[in-house]
This record gives structure tokens, C-alpha cells and sequence, in this order.
């Protein structure tokens, strides 16, 4: 029996593990701290099969985890100061963290877009993260932020259109 | 293409990955773990845990709860109906069967049985106050009848193969009486209303059919009668004491209900004839009293013991008889 469940999880881990390390990274910008979110969301999932507790969706399971943890982490981080944290705007969506910056070998395409989605409205840059990126369906991202699938798929169109002008990509593509 | 540029940079996040090392060390770090996966011990004894352990358990509880919520409005109305109204067959068909088959023990079966052969009567007397008894009801209330008694009879039967005697000699007499009573009632109805209605072919079927019920009532009474009777005439051996006790008993009763007799003022002639006839089922009483008086006197105590039994079903019947009918009287004036 817990044969079977070691390699339920170890299969889920070998799929998963790097989308919910990136989400992570992109969201904490620090890879130690990215890693030690990764370990712990994994760690859930491990205690709760072993307690055979029934998980409908495992992708979403394990995005609500970090995404929960990652606030925790935000919240109990001293150099955040009160007011960044009732904007919302602790989070970001790059790889500010130098050590990140020099370990990780990402194009400028993609430094540029993670610091547009950085620059987007907090309400947007989840949504817009997880469906383009992570490419999950509106009603995943539903479960994950605790909203409606109507309500996610709100946010992934108006957020699209926000990065698309801030990226300039717009622009390009009318002219 | 739209959005291309998005794409490449969505593609170039993509990359980013833990490297083997850090997802290995990660792994590794999760599965050892010591992860303490021991639950609350949860109490065997309590109906959480038997529902939790039991999913049908639980299932089968909640719809029987849905069930008994949801149709107890019905069950509830079906208790007033008579033959004729939509609920009666709820009543007879699922009400009454589920009550008798809830019934633990024979005794209780048994005077459960008693108790809705005697409805059923009443039932018959209301309609046949309302003029409302004809044949297809009438017949649904014989076959009841049958039913009740026959249920009755064997619970009778098996209380007496298990050595409860008294008991099934008590719920049989019980039973006659509420017959006989009940018969009488309808016999009265029956007179007042071919009085009342003269010579209409409606009045005179009406007579058949309330005879017809009230001589199955009388029947059935007999049955029972004879079934708790087979053997049971030589156990009785009472005491002295005990015989004065029933002596006691019997006169308390007669006193009782000519009492309640003298304090009816206001006549009409149905109370008229339900006293008169109350007054002779009395009468009846103390003559068997009487009688058991010189049998014990002429040193006959097993007899006179008999004639007291009679003159104590006389007296009840007079007291079902004499309630029964002022009560339906007072009720159909009302």
C-alpha cells in the first residue's frame, strides 16, 4: 500500500516539482527561500497521502499550498514593511535576488516579461502567471485563489490586456 | 502571430527548473521526513464512529431521517382520517403495519392489535353517525376487522404457549368487551337512524350494513373468546383475598358508572336509549355478582370466582358502551 503511495507521489513530483519551484522563485525571489516553499509544499502532499485524505485535483492541491505558503512568508518577512503588505504589492514576479539572478539562466525575453507581470495589478498577476505560464485552466486558478471560475477568467482577459500594453507588444502587433 | 513575443517569454520562464541536485536533495528531504501520521483513537462506542466506520449505516440513518421528516406531515394528518379520505390508506396500509411490526414484545403486539380493531369500530360508528357507511367501506372495515383479529389470535396463541396465561386471558377479555360495547353502540345507531330516515331504501341498506359490521364485531369477540379459553378454565385457583380483591373491583367499577349515568340531565333519544341500555348491562353485572355471592356461600368458590368474571365483563362493557356513546352523541351534536 505504501509502495504504491511513494510512487504516486514520486511520479506527481518528477511532473510538478519545477512549476511549483518557479512559481516560487518568481514570487519570492530568493532560490533558498524558493526551495525551502517547494520542499514544504511537497512535504504536504507526502503527509496527506500517507493519511490517504482524498485530493481531487493534485496540480491545484499543490499551487494552493505554495501560493498559501508564499503568503505566510511575506507576512512573517520583518523587511516588508505593513503598508507594501495591505497593497499587496509584497509579491513580486521576478528574479530581483542577485544570487537568483546569476544561478538562474533565463532569456531577456523572459527577465522582461516576468518584470511586466511584476508591474501589473495585483489582483491580475496571479491569474495572468498561472494560465500563461503554468498554463492552467481558469477554473485550476479558480481553486487555487479561492474565486470563481468567472471571476478568473475576468482577470486572466484584463489581465492580458494590461501586460500586453505594458510590454509594448501591442503596439507592435496594431502597427 | 499575436502575442508571439509573450510566447518566447513565457517559453524562456519555462526554463526555469531546479537543477538534479537541488530535486533530488529536495525529494530525498520529503520522503525521510518523520512525519507522525497517528490519528485520534476514536471512541468505538459512539454513533459518530459507528456512521464513520459504517458508511451504510449512515446512509441508510439519513434516509431514513429524509424519509420520516419528509412523510411525517402525511403520517401525522392520516391519524384523523376515516375510510373514504386519501390518507386512510396510508394509515392502514404503512402507518399501522410499521407501528404494529415496531412493537417489541407479543403483549404489547397483541393489545396493539386490540386497540385497532376497536378504532376501527369507531370509525364505523362516526360514519354511520354521518351517514356516510355504505357497502364499499363497510367492507373495507370488515376486512380490517378480520385482519386485527386474526393478528390478535395468534399473538394470543403464542403468548399462551409461552406460559403468559393471565396476560392473554386479560388483553381476550379486554378485547370482547370492546367489541361487544362497540356493537352495541352501532346496534343504537343503526335503530335511531332507521327511526329518523322512516322507510328510504337508503336508511334500510344502512341497517343491513351496520348489522353486518356489528355482528362481525360480535364474531370475532367470540373467537378470541374461545382461543384464550381452551385450557385456562382450570388454572384459575384464586385466593380469598384475592377474590374479595376482584369483588372489590367490580363494585368500585358498577358504582363508577352509575354515577356518571345520574349525571346526565339533558335527554335526547339516542341518550335516552344508551342509558336504558347502559342500565341493563348493569343490572346484568350485578346479577352475576349476585350469584357469585351464594356460589361462594354454598361453598363453591371456582364458580362463584366465574360469575365474577362475567359480572366484571358486564360492567366494563356498560362503561365502554355508556362513554362510547354519549362521547359520539356529544361530538356529532357539536
Amino acid at each position: 500500500m505504501e509502495t504504491n503511495i511513494t510512487d504516486t507521489f514520486k511520479k506527481t513530483y518528477e511532473e510538478e516539482s519545477d512549476m511549483i519551484f518557479r512559481f516560487c522563485l518568481v514570487r519570492v525571489s530568493n532560490k533558498d527561500q524558493a526551495l525551502d516553499i517547494t520542499q514544504e509544499t511537497f512535504l504536504r502532499l507526502w503527509k496527506n497521502l500517507l493519511e490517504e485524505k482524498k485530493i481531487l485535483n493534485t496540480k491545484a492541491f499543490l499551487f494552493t499550498i505554495a501560493h498559501n505558503l508564499i503568503i505566510d512568508w511575506y507576512r512573517k518577512k520583518k523587511s516588508v514593511s505593513l503598508e507594501r503588505m495591505t497593497n499587496n504589492e509584497g509579491d513580486s514576479y521576478d528574479l530581483l535576488d542577485e544570487k537568483t539572478t546569476s544561478s538562474i539562466e533565463v532569456g531577456a525575453e523572459g527577465r522582461y516579461l516576468l518584470s511586466k507581470i511584476s508591474e501589473l495589478n495585483p489582483t491580475y498577476k496571479d491569474p495572468v502567471y498561472l494560465r500563461f505560464v503554468e498554463d492552467l485552466s481558469p477554473q485550476d486558478i479558480g481553486q487555487i485563489l479561492n474565486i470563481s471560475t468567472n471571476a478568473a477568467s475576468v482577470r486572466i482577459n484584463r489581465g492580458l490586456e494590461e501586460l500586453r500594453k505594458k510590454t509594448g507588444y501591442d503596439n507592435n502587433l496594431n502597427k | 502571430m499575436k502575442d508571439e513575443q509573450i510566447k518566447i517569454g513565457v517559453e524562456e520562464i519555462r526554463n526555469i527548473k531546479m537543477t538534479p541536485k537541488e530535486k533530488k536533495l529536495v525529494l530525498e528531504n520529503v520522503l525521510t521526513f518523520p512525519i507522525s501520521i497517528t490519528q485520534p483513537v476514536r471512541s468505538p462506542f459512539t454513533f459518530i464512529s459507528i456512521f464513520q466506520k459504517h458508511h451504510f449505516a449512515f446512509y441508510s440513518m439519513a434516509s431514513l431521517l429524509v424519509i420520516v421528516l419528509s412523510s411525517g406531515g402525511v403520517a401525522f394528518a392520516s391519524q384523523e382520517s376515516l375510510p373514504g379520505n386519501i390518507l386512510y390508506p396510508i394509515k392502514v396500509s404503512i402507518i399501522e403495519p410499521i407501528n404494529s411490526a415496531l412493537k417489541f414484545s407479543t403483549e404489547s403486539k397483541a393489545k396493539y392489535e386490540s386497540k385497532l380493531a376497536t378504532e376501527r369500530l369507531i370509525e364505523a360508528e362516526t360514519l354511520a353517525y354521518q351517514g356516510k357507511l355504505d357497502a364499499p367501506k363497510e367492507k373495507q372495515i370488515n376486512d380490517l376487522l378480520a385482519i386485527h383479529t386474526t393478528a390478535l389470535d395468534k399473538s394470543i396463541k403464542e403468548l399462551k404457549q409461552n406460559k403468559s396465561d393471565e396476560v392473554a386471558s386479560s388483553i381476550a377479555t379486554n378485547f370482547q368487551v370492546e367489541m361487544n360495547a362497540h356493537a352495541q353502540v352501532l346496534d343504537i345507531i343503526n335503530e335511531q337512524k332507521n327511526i329518523g330516515i322512516a322507510s328510504s331504501e337508503y336508511a334500510i341498506g344502512q341497517q343491513v350494513e351496520n348489522a353486518q359490521i356489528s355482528t362481525t364485531a360480535r364474531i370475532n369477540a367470540d373467537k378470541i373468546r374461545v382461543s384464550s379459553n381452551n385450557n385456562n378454565k382450570e388454572d384459575v385457583a384464586q385466593t380469598a383475598s384475592e377474590y374479595a380483591k376482584k369483588i372489590e373491583s367490580v363494585k368500585t367499577m358498577i358504582d363508577s358508572t352509575t354515577s356518571d349515568l345520574n349525571q346526565i340531565t339533558t335527554t335526547s333519544p339516542v341518550k335516552q336509549k344508551i342509558i336504558e341500555d347502559t342500565r341493563k348491562t348493569l343490572d346484568e353485572s350485578k346479577k352475576f355478582l349476585n350469584e357469585a355471592h351464594e356460589q361462594n356461600t354454598n361453598g363453591d368458590p371456582k364458580d362463584a370466582y366465574s360469575s365474577v368474571l362475567k359480572s366484571e365483563n358486564a360492567a366494563k362493557e356498560a362503561d365502554i358502551f355508556f362513554k362510547t356513546g354519549i362521547q359520539l352523541e356529544d361530538k356529532n351534536n357539536n
